[in-house]
């Protein structure tokens, strides 16, 4: 591809909207980075045991104040919102939103919504979104 | 972004058209579907679109009732591809198409100057995977008329395919779309 056409580049709200509208397939697993839809391939067993691994150690290192998250969004940027092997975030990090961060959510985003009947593509996807809300936005000294 | 290991998201049409139903994207946003990737049009100068407008005067007058000359419109090419080439004859009348996009073009022209090395490699190799009988570039920069025919299979090429036979035609030549063989279009005719 020639220097001359560029590909689509996406920003977090636009990928988020996608997750939303169910867009992408059941079990197609993507990640945004710098405005592109990566495609995360399957994990061999090695790497899943290294994710266990390092969440198993991180979690003896960091105390209660602290939560180990394997593969979950995090929204990085306008344009990225990657799911790292391990993130380490503040358990304030649903109190913190409220405070005026560039990369803080709209606060609504972040009440849980009442669960109607099972647990619909849709509620999931706004769990997704909760979940994307922590970002690394969620600072202490926000609180 | 074309990192080793890395992946970006490969589109079907199936999913490109329903992102467009659903309005994912922003006004004004101009893309196309191209071999599963999103392509962003860049927007055309006064060339480009001189250029664009004296072929389909020449394509409506060569091709006559029962055909309809497209701008910019979205070919249903194949699973993956979506494009919106310069300009495209089909079969019919502009209703014929109301329901869903045509594609099949007899004919599909691409106005080429900053684009040139894509309209020439990939997109030619992906009409040539379409079985596109004839594929017309013109090419602003040298003031040139391409003509693509002949599409095959070709193993080695970008999509698996090509076109077998490449006509290059200056302004003085004249050219017979395949699809209307008994006329004669003036490539100076094209030139903006």
């Amino acid at each position: 591809m020639t220097e001359t056409v560029r590909t689509k580049r996406w920003t977090r709200l636009e990928y988020e909207r996608l997750i939303d509208l169910a867009v992408f397939g059941p079990g197609e697993r993507l990640e945004l980075l710098g405005g592109q839809l990566l495609v995360r391939e399957p994990q061999g067993r090695p790497r899943a045991t290294g994710i266990r691994l390092v969440a198993g150690a991180l979690r003896a290192v960091f105390g209660s104040g602290w939560s180990i998250e394997a593969q979950l969004p995090v929204a990085l940027d306008e344009e990225s919102e990657p799911e790292p092997d391990i993130a380490v975030t503040a358990r304030i990090a649903r109190v913190a939103i409220s405070c005026s961060s560039p990369n803080a959510v709209n606060p609504q985003h972040h009440q849980r919504q009442p669960r109607r009947g099972g647990r619909s593509r849709k509620s999931a996807s706004r769990e997704r979104r909760r979940l994307s809300c922590r970002g690394t936005s969620c600072r202490p000294e926000c609180k | 972004m074309a990192l080793p290991g890395v992946r970006i998201k490969h589109w079907t049409r199936v999913e490109y058209e329903r992102l467009v139903d659903l309005g994912a994207f922003r006004p004004g946003e101009r893309l196309e579907l191209v071999g599963g990737a999103l392509l962003v049009r860049e927007p055309q100068g006064s060339p480009h679109a001189t250029a664009v407008g004296l072929i389909e005067d020449a394509l409506r007058q060569a091709f006559g009732a029962g055909w309809t000359v497209r701008t910019h419109s979205p070919i249903a090419l194949d699973d993956d591809s979506e494009p919106e080439p310069d300009l495209a004859v089909v079969r019919g009348g502009r209703r014929e198409h109301r329901l869903a996009h045509p594609s099949r073009p007899v004919l599909i022209v691409e106005v080429a100057d900053t684009s040139l090395e894509f309209d020439r490699a990939e997109k030619a190799n992906l009409y040539a995977r379409a079985w596109i009988a004839d594929y017309w570039i013109l090419n602003l920069r040298e003031h040139i008329l391409e003509i693509y025919r002949e599409p095959a299979p070709a193993p080695q090429a970008r999509y698996g395919h090509r076109y077998g036979a490449t006509i290059t035609l200056g302004a003085r030549d004249h050219v017979s779309p395949l699809a209307a063989p008994s006329t004669e279009i003036l490539v100076a005719d094209l030139l903006p």
